[in-house]
């Protein structure tokens, strides 16, 4: 495979503007074996969606049908007719916008403190940040629980948004931190000559700077929150009050999953996916761009 | 006798007063900013960490106060035979899951470090079915498992193999969640992207100089390059597979004969179903110290294996 990399990473210098027969075929090879790759990993996906435009009849059918016709929207009808779906999805968007934009600004508040600012402790904090991402949620999910209940915010949104506003996560402010590092110094020190504050500097000339990596952190909180599963089933108990992915999960866990049940399942599926589907495609380049940039911090 | 003293203390005084006065303007912006931070982990973090040791003595069951119960719950802990099996489940899923995560995604991400035209929607394609809730996922593929009508038996069917019942068999249960996690391993392919596209083009060139043939290249080049980014990605994927817990909350729950019950599954359970908060904070530290145990285990054996440039 690395021959194959190799010599395909040859044919695309600029320089070698006709490429020769053998080089051409790499090519054609190269996509022949990729591109049923591809139709493998996404198939999954067209079949979610697929069979939620089915008829019930025609998903419970075997062999399937591999295309659906005719196509219904009737599974997305039952799910809004039976749920109150589209209150769980503004749920959702509120409790995900909320968490992220609290998460943006605490995480780059704080990772503007590691980065350019001098403190006793500094570096023992830090530490203290990074171990925390060894921490698993589950761990933690009872003791919190007991807290949340202390304060009467059981049943509410806050345990879901506030601990977005306190730190942001430790990946969060890790990534932020690598980033502040990377704008030269001598941009804060005119700014601090100019009489500028700490808060001044962070917000009008750093953060400025910033932008494609918040958007990174914009992305991966965002899908994080929407994507949240435990704390929200273990948080809210009002049918009205939950977010969408722990909703579809009252409605149709335990006796009701049954094959009978599969369109509304997959209709609510797609509706849950497709967000984080389009999210992603909005912001495709800083997105790569991000883990990337993640996936070389761990050196 | 006092004004001397008051002479010979006051300018030490001073001194030190505005030393400390320095120190403390000094530090205030600092830990201003990560103030929140701090909030949030002596809250959220640390609280509840030491909390959860605090819980795991007593016997409390939600209303009414707790009850010091000393080592009991560890006690029921290590003889109730559902902790041993939830324990295994969750070893054999992470062991077999990580590892063959890691195989899958370095293939996927040599696959896709070609610079060839077009390659862009090779990536997106692979990478996609990693951001899919976990709730989705989980429907998803009970659908595909389904016995009588799933996408997975018309396969084996159309190839004359013997259909099989997946997820509702205890053999091959835990196999199936494994062989589900391998589609969503596109963060772990981007991140070898990541790697591979970091190693200097110099290396491979001086390597075929040399008369390395591509075999040799990937094992004496592509590896020992990739050691740092393996290492991250082994670490990182050990813990997330200790919680799997949607999944098999949502597919299974446990089921069939417990082959599903993994470690966080059974800690909700005894938490929010049987309403046992003291055992289950004994079952969250212990599955605390395995996580630890074994992330600081990788780091010390990372310095046989890992290679760093500086």
């Amino acid at each position: 495979m690395s021959l194959n990399n190799a010599e395909a990473t040859d044919t695309a210098l600029p320089e070698e503007k006709k490429r020769t027969l053998r080089q051409r075929l790499l090519i054609l090879f190269t996509h022949i074996y990729l591109f049923p790759l591809a139709i493998v990993a996404v198939f999954p996906l067209y079949w979610l969606m697929s069979t939620s435009v089915k008829f019930r009849g025609n998903i419970l059918r075997f062999p399937p049908q591999w295309f659906p016709d005719p196509v219904t929207i009737e599974n997305y009808q039952r799910l809004f007719i039976t749920n109150p779906f589209e209150i769980w999805y503004f749920n959702s968007l509120v409790i995900t916008i909320s968490a992220t934009l609290g998460a943006t600004l605490s995480a780059s508040l704080v990772a503007y403190g590691f980065a350019r600012l001098h403190f006793v402790g500094r570096n023992v904090w830090f530490a203290i940040v990074l171990a925390t991402l060894m921490v698993p949620e589950s761990v933690l999910i009872i003791p919190r629980f007991a807290l949340m209940r202390f304060f009467g915010w059981i049943d509410t949104w806050i345990p879901l948004i506030l601990p977005f506003f306190l730190g942001g996560g430790a990946f969060n402010i890790f990534l932020l931190r690598q980033f502040f590092r990377t704008i030269p110094l001598e941009l804060d020190e005119a700014a601090k000559i100019d009489g500028a504050s700490n808060l001044r500097i962070y917000w009008q000339i750093l953060l400025p700077n910033l932008k494609p990596v918040l958007a990174v952190v914009v992305v991966f909180t965002a899908i994080f929150n929407w994507n949240s599963f435990m704390s929200p089933l273990v948080f809210i108990n009002t049918t009205e009050k939950l977010p969408v992915a722990v909703g579809i999960q009252m409605v149709l866990a335990g006796s009701q999953a049954g094959p009978g049940n599969t369109g509304a399942m997959m209709a609510a599926s797609t509706l849950i996916t497709i967000p984080v589907i389009m999210l992603f495609a909005f912001s495709q380049k800083y997105f790569m761009q991000g883990i990337v940039l993640t996936g070389l911090s761990g050196r | 006798m006092s004004e001397n003293l008051a002479a010979a203390v006051s300018p030490n005084q001073t001194l030190r007063g505005g030393r400390i006065r320095v120190a403390l303007r000094k530090n205030f912006g600092g830990y201003l900013f990560i103030m929140p931070w701090l909030v949030g982990f002596f809250l959220f973090e640390a609280g509840p960490l030491l909390g959860a040791v605090g819980l795991s003595f007593v016997d409390w069951k939600f209303v009414g106060p707790p009850n010091w119960v000393g080592l009991e719950n560890y006690q029921e802990m290590f003889g109730n035979e559902l902790f041993y099996t939830s324990l295994y489940n969750t070893f054999y899923y992470t062991f077999i899951a990580v590892g063959a995560q890691l195989v899958v995604a370095l293939i996927a991400a040599m696959v896709i470090n070609q610079r060839v035209w077009g390659i862009n929607f090779y990536r997106v394609a692979f990478f996609i079915p990693s951001i899919v809730p976990a709730v989705g996922l989980a429907y998803l593929w009970m659908w595909i498992y389904n016995p009588e009508f799933g996408l997975l038996n018309a396969v084996f069917d159309a190839i004359s193999l013997p259909r099989q019942r997946w997820i509702y068999l205890p053999q091959y249960a835990k196999l199936a969640y494994i062989f589900m996690s391998l589609w969503g391993v596109g963060g772990t392919m981007v991140i070898f992207l990541a790697g591979l596209q970091g190693i200097p083009e110099v290396l491979y060139e001086a390597a075929s100089i040399d008369g390395a043939a591509w075999w040799a290249r990937f094992r004496f080049v592509t590896i020992p390059m990739l050691t740092p980014v393996i290492f991250f990605n082994l670490v990182l994927g050990i813990i997330g597979s200790f919680q799997i817990f949607t999944a098999g909350f949502l597919m299974t729950n446990g089921s069939p004969q417990h082959s599903t019950l993994f470690y966080v599954l059974y800690l909700y359970r005894s938490a929010f179903e049987d309403l046992q908060f003291g055992y289950a904070s004994a079952l969250a530290w212990v599955l605390f110290l395995i996580v630890v145990f074994f992330t600081l285990i990788q780091f010390r054996l990372s310095g046989r294996w890992v290679y760093y440039e500086n």
